[in-house]
């Protein structure tokens, strides 16, 4: 399978009245065509933060934004801001926000809002045939026509959420950013949800990366997982990996965490925070909270090591790094 | 916390801002006048301000002193020569049964403007009347022969200017000395000026003499004088047409102002707040009840009631602060308190309150005023330069308190008295200024809590 | 009504008028015929989605919200129109934790004086008790060492020591019934378990009974004894967890347990049987069963019959035609 997007060494730290934030501190993956990775993790450890680097839709008090991002072998880090708006966003890489379905326009039509979007970035449009399209993607989306003559308030929560991933494939793209796409969702609402993003994938093609806190509701749409912790990747790997033998101990107390229904098993929990990520501890980031801490973990960061079928940060597996 | 922050945020948010640095820095300086108000001037100023006598010594109009720094030729200050500076020596002449006093002053008038006025002030004691010469001795030599008059007992002001004697003698003495007089006579530029033909009446600078020779039959009798010599610049903020000093009034108008607008903009933030929490809180027909009353005072022309107040009733400034907020104890804030106590209480902790028995009153004093308070806070900042403006708006209208000297009341007398038809800049600039610099004090401040009350505005 | 009982809730209805001009006011009726009982000890699971009136029917248990109908009998006595110095007993009686721990803090009030507030309230004179009392209480959620934590904010703690705190004052007036509405679902994983571990600890130790209110039917697993599913104000089943986990009786229920997924990578190959529609609106159920429109066993009673509540075995309730024997 072929890399349709590969980062590296990416980094955003937000400038705070308390210092700097290392949101995204130095990482780096790839995802192939047609796939989905997974990005896991606890709240503030920066996943979201990850998502809006991809997409550089940068807030004001930004610090630092480095590393490189290549889509079809073409580094649009490098790009300047408007032939980035013009060939990329939205047209190759596209985004469904967290709770976007609460920001819709409240006084717009929904096929409007679909089109202005189009209209935006294709100026030779006529209105009419930009709400043509819109209709079209509605349908992709598997709501009926009529919808577009709604208002959001009209709509369900459900719905609201079919609309916003209907926007952001509008413009045909390979890949598309789904940040908690479901976490304010009924859970029945979730599984038709999670069901239309796995028909789409398979229909379009897409690559996912898709971004969530619930690792059960990741191993849905998962083929690789990401699974970050302080800014930083602690492990990446294929999801029978991650989900059946964890290495690093964080995903695997992570794991150990998650309740099941339908089989049972005695539930763990992390003592102790997330890390400050102002003033990360030294060393592995996960020391104070892991159980088989060793001195090294104190002091040195461990690096990403490449270990059967991904890679792993912990020095547990220093011995067994296969290059 | 989605409406408002901490006490810690209100301080975070004036001293961490330039608006709100500014606005601090400008009322300290205003406080500081205000305690310059109670040192330097000790005296109650109400009974003062009005007492013509009591500023008898300060010339008429004249401009602030520091406008000499801008001036290549000086103005001159006031000189007043005292009862001590006075040589003094007197002799008894038995046969005669005369007792003499000789009084002489020496004054430096080294000024290239005339003097505004020349005054002197005899104090007469145990005489039974006294035969009293006054000369006017010129650095140059020339003795002007002013006036020669009998005074009793007590204190004898005699105004040059105004004297037909002393405009004889000054004719007679440049008869004399064969100078052709001017055409109108001003005693206070002739006693100063080169009187001799060639002189051409040009200022006279060096040691003047004034020269007090009295007569009298009583043994025990004294006299003293003091010679006033009117400058054309006074103190910091310079006189107005009853020779008061601006300056006392202008400082004393600080804590007056201040304390105007501080204490209606508490009173009515506070009770306004108080009322729209009320409203929310107790819904129904309270609610109804506050918020139609709020309709109808926010409708209600408050101007035109005070005034008519003011006109029936003689108000003092305190009596005027009542009024003005009793007319605003339901207003804006009302309906702004009301909604956003409406929004805090939607918050658990409020419903938790009530599920662990805690009473209404105490939700509301403790849950729910105090998060209203960095919002009263804004608003009472945000209002003070409003009722500043009012206070000053009302005297100029002349309905304010006519024995204290505010600056509103300031203006309205240059305005009465002319000051903008006769370019007496002083009198109506630096009490407007000080009126504008509260209010922009205040906004300022204002504006750095703005980030603290308006979410929206807050960086986070 | 057996001694074992703490809180008997029968028919209970919760109407709110949506008052309209010139027209009589429609009701949205959140809770519509409501009857369980919660068991001394005991742990109750309410689950169903956002807007079937669980939150509802909770707070009406602790009378935060009047009833419109209906009745609450707790430990023998009635308390649905209790007011005034009876209520306040029925405040001590029975607690909430509620789902936000960002919002259900004073944010002016540090940790001693959020604890100390309830007790002040309900005339704990003795400052040294209510000191006492207080650092017991951070003593069993575990907020430890305590004077770290006395003097803080609640903005200065993490998302789970706020909902420890949240326990903590649900704790401190010794309550026997506390209603806890969903505890951990804005908790982070690796917290989450710590915390329901701790609620089960105490519902243990101190006998307390629980109605824990949530969507999430995995994390009922690990902490409740029965589970009532609602459904459009209504319950639609009732029985022991392990039951209605495995051989769930409703449609509904099924529903509910087939849109759940378990961490497991097989599932991206499948799609899931997911029922299609949504939660209906309160003003107006669909007549007959209201489950009746995304029902996939639908029958031509369903629609014009509301189904009764039906023992199907002891202790296993149902409210569905399809298991009604006729």
């Amino acid at each position: 399978m072929s890399e349709i997007l590969q980062v590296k060494n990416l980094k955003l730290y937000y400038s705070t009245k308390k210092g700097v934030v290392k949101a995204v501190d130095n990482i780096s993956f790839a995802l192939n065509k047609g796939e989905t990775l997974a990005v896991v993790g606890e709240s503030g450890c920066g996943k979201s933060s990850m998502a809006i680097a991809l997409m550089r839709l940068l807030p004001r008090n930004v610090n630092t934004y480095q590393g490189s991002i290549i889509v079809d072998n073409e580094d649009i880090s490098k790009l300047d801001e408007k032939t980035l708006r013009e060939r990329i966003l939205w047209r190759k890489i596209s985004m469904v926000f967290q709770g976007a379905m609460n920001s819709l326009n409240p006084v717009l039509k929904i096929g409007f809002q679909i089109a202005e979007a189009l209209l935006e970035h294709d100026k030779r449009l006529s209105k009419k045939e930009a709400l043509a399209i819109a209709k079209k993607s509605l349908e992709l989306v598997r709501l009926p026509e009529f919808i577009a003559d709604r208002y959001p308030h009209e709509l369900s929560g459900g719905m609201k959420q079919r609309v916003v991933i209907a926007m952001a494939l509008v413009l045909n793209p390979q890949i598309v950013i789904l940040d908690e796409p479901t976490s304010a969702l009924d859970v029945i609402t979730q599984a038709n949800i999670i069901n239309l993003l796995k028909r789409l994938k398979n229909e379009k093609g897409l690559s996912y990366i898709f971004i969530t806190h619930d690792l059960a509701v990741a191993s849905e749409l998962a083929d690789r997982v990401v699974v970050m912790y302080g800014g930083k990747i602690v492990e990446y790997g294929n999801a029978e990996q991650i989900y059946a033998t964890p290495k690093h101990p964080y995903t695997q107390k992570l794991i150990a965490s998650i309740p099941t229904l339908r089989s049972d098993k005695t539930l763990e929990f992390i003592p102790g925070a997330p890390p400050d990520l102002i003033d990360p501890p030294p060393g592995c980031r996960f020391h104070p909270r892991c159980p088989y801490a060793m001195d090294i973990c104190r002091v040195e960061e461990p690096p990403l090591l490449t270990a059967s079928n991904g890679k792993v940060a912990c020095w547990l597996y220093k011995g067994d790094i296969v290059e | 916390m989605s409406i408002t922050g901490g006490s810690k945020d209100i301080f975070d948010a004036i001293f961490r801002s330039k608006p709100g640095l500014t606005g601090v820095l400008i009322l300290t300086i205003i406080i500081g006048l205000s305690i310059i108000a109670l040192v330097y001037v000790p005296f109650d100023i109400s009974s003062k301000w009005n007492d013509i006598t009591f500023w008898q010594f300060n010339p008429r109009l004249a401009p602030p002193s520091w406008i000499n720094f801008f001036l290549s030729k000086k103005l001159p200050e006031t000189i007043i020569i005292g009862e001590k500076d006075f040589a003094k020596y007197d002799y008894y002449v038995e046969t005669a049964g005369l007792k003499h006093i000789v009084l002489e002053a020496k004054l430096d008038y080294l000024y290239e403007y005339y003097p505004s006025e020349v005054n002197a002030i005899l104090y007469v004691n145990n005489s039974n009347g006294m035969l009293v010469t006054l000369k006017w001795i010129q650095p140059n030599g020339v003795e002007i022969y002013l006036s020669r008059l009998v005074v009793n007992d007590g204190i004898n002001p005699i105004y040059f200017c105004t004297r037909k004697d002393v405009k004889e003698g000054l004719l007679n003495t440049m008869a004399k000395l064969g100078t052709v007089p001017p055409d109108t006579i001003k005693p206070e530029v002739l006693l100063f000026s080169d009187l001799n033909p060639s002189g051409g009446f040009n200022i006279l600078r060096g040691t003047y003499r004034f020269k007090i020779e009295a007569e009298t039959t009583s043994r025990n009798a004294t006299i003293d004088s003091k010679l006033i010599v009117y400058g054309r610049v006074y103190g910091l903020a310079g006189t107005d047409s009853k020779r008061r000093d601006l300056f006392v009034g202008i400082v004393w108008g600080a804590p007056v102002a201040l304390a105007f607008g501080l204490i209606a903009a508490i009173l009515t933030s506070f009770i306004q707040t108080l009322l729209g929490t009320l409203s929310a809180w107790y819904g129904g027909l309270v609610d109804e009840i506050i918020q139609r009353v709020t309709d109808i005072y926010m409708i209600i022309p408050f101007l035109p009631i005070l005034i008519t107040i003011s006109v029936i009733y003689k108000i003092n400034i305190w009596t005027l602060l009542a009024i003005v907020v009793a007319l605003s104890i339901f207003g804006g804030a009302t309906k702004t308190a009301r909604s956003m106590a409406l929004q805090v209480m939607n918050e658990q902790y409020i419903e938790a309150a009530v599920s662990y028995g805690a009473s209404r009153k105490r939700i509301m004093l403790l849950h729910i005023l105090p998060r209203l308070l960095p919002y009263t806070v804004a608003n009472i900042v945000l209002s003070v330069p409003s009722y500043v403006f009012l206070e000053a708006a009302l005297s100029l209208l002349g309905l304010g308190d006519p024995a204290m000297p505010t600056w509103g009341k300031i203006i309205s007398d240059a305005f009465e008295g002319g000051a903008v038809v006769h370019g007496l800049w002083w009198w109506v600039l630096i009490p407007s200024t000080l009126i504008i610099m509260t209010a922009i004090a205040f906004a300022f401040i204002g504006l750095a809590l703005d980030k603290v009350v308006n979410p929206r505005l807050r960086e986070r | 009504m057996s001694n074992k009982t703490i809180l008997q809730v029968e028919n209970l209805k919760v109407w709110f008028p949506i008052k309209r001009l010139f027209k009589t006011p429609l009701y949205a009726k959140a809770v519509d015929g409501v009857s369980f009982n919660l068991l001394k000890g005991e742990s109750l699971a309410l689950v169903g989605e956002s807007g079937c009136g669980k939150t509802t029917l909770g707070k009406t248990c602790l009378r935060l919200i009047e009833p419109t109908f209906g009745r609450l009998i707790y430990d023998g006595r009635d308390i649905t129109h209790l007011s005034g110095k009876d209520l306040k007993w029925y405040r001590r009686e029975a607690q909430m934790i509620y789902q936000d721990p960002f919002s259900s803090f004073n944010p002016f009030f540090p940790v001693r004086r959020i604890l100390e507030e309830p007790l002040i309230v309900n005339g704990v004179k003795s400052k040294e008790e209510r000191i006492n009392r207080i650092q017991e209480a951070l003593q069993e959620v575990k907020l430890l060492p305590i004077e770290d934590f006395i003097n803080k904010f609640p903005h200065m703690l993490s998302g789970g020591q706020r909902q420890r705190l949240a326990i903590a004052r649900a704790l401190i007036l010794r309550p026997k019934f506390i209603v806890a509405d969903e505890p951990v679902s804005m908790l982070d994983a690796s917290v989450r378990v710590e915390i329901l571990y701790l609620l089960k600890e105490l519902q243990i130790s101190q006998g307390i009974s629980f109605l824990y209110i949530t969507h999430d039917i995995a994390t009922v697993k690990y902490f409740s004894d029965r589970m009532a599913v609602m459904y459009s104000g209504k319950i639609v089943e009732l029985g022991e967890i392990r039951k209605v986990i495995t051989s769930h009786l409703h449609p509904y229920t099924e529903a509910l347990i087939e849109a759940i997924p378990d961490p497991d990578p097989n599932n991206r190959n499948v799609e899931r049987k997911v029922i299609p529609g949504e939660p209906q609106n309160p003003v107006a159920w669909p007549p007959g069963c209201r489950f009746h429109p995304r029902c996939p066993y639908a029958m031509d009673i369903c629609r014009v019959e509301e189904p009764p509540m039906n023992e199907v075995e002891s202790g296993h309730q149902v409210a569905c035609w399809l298991r009604i024997k006729k």
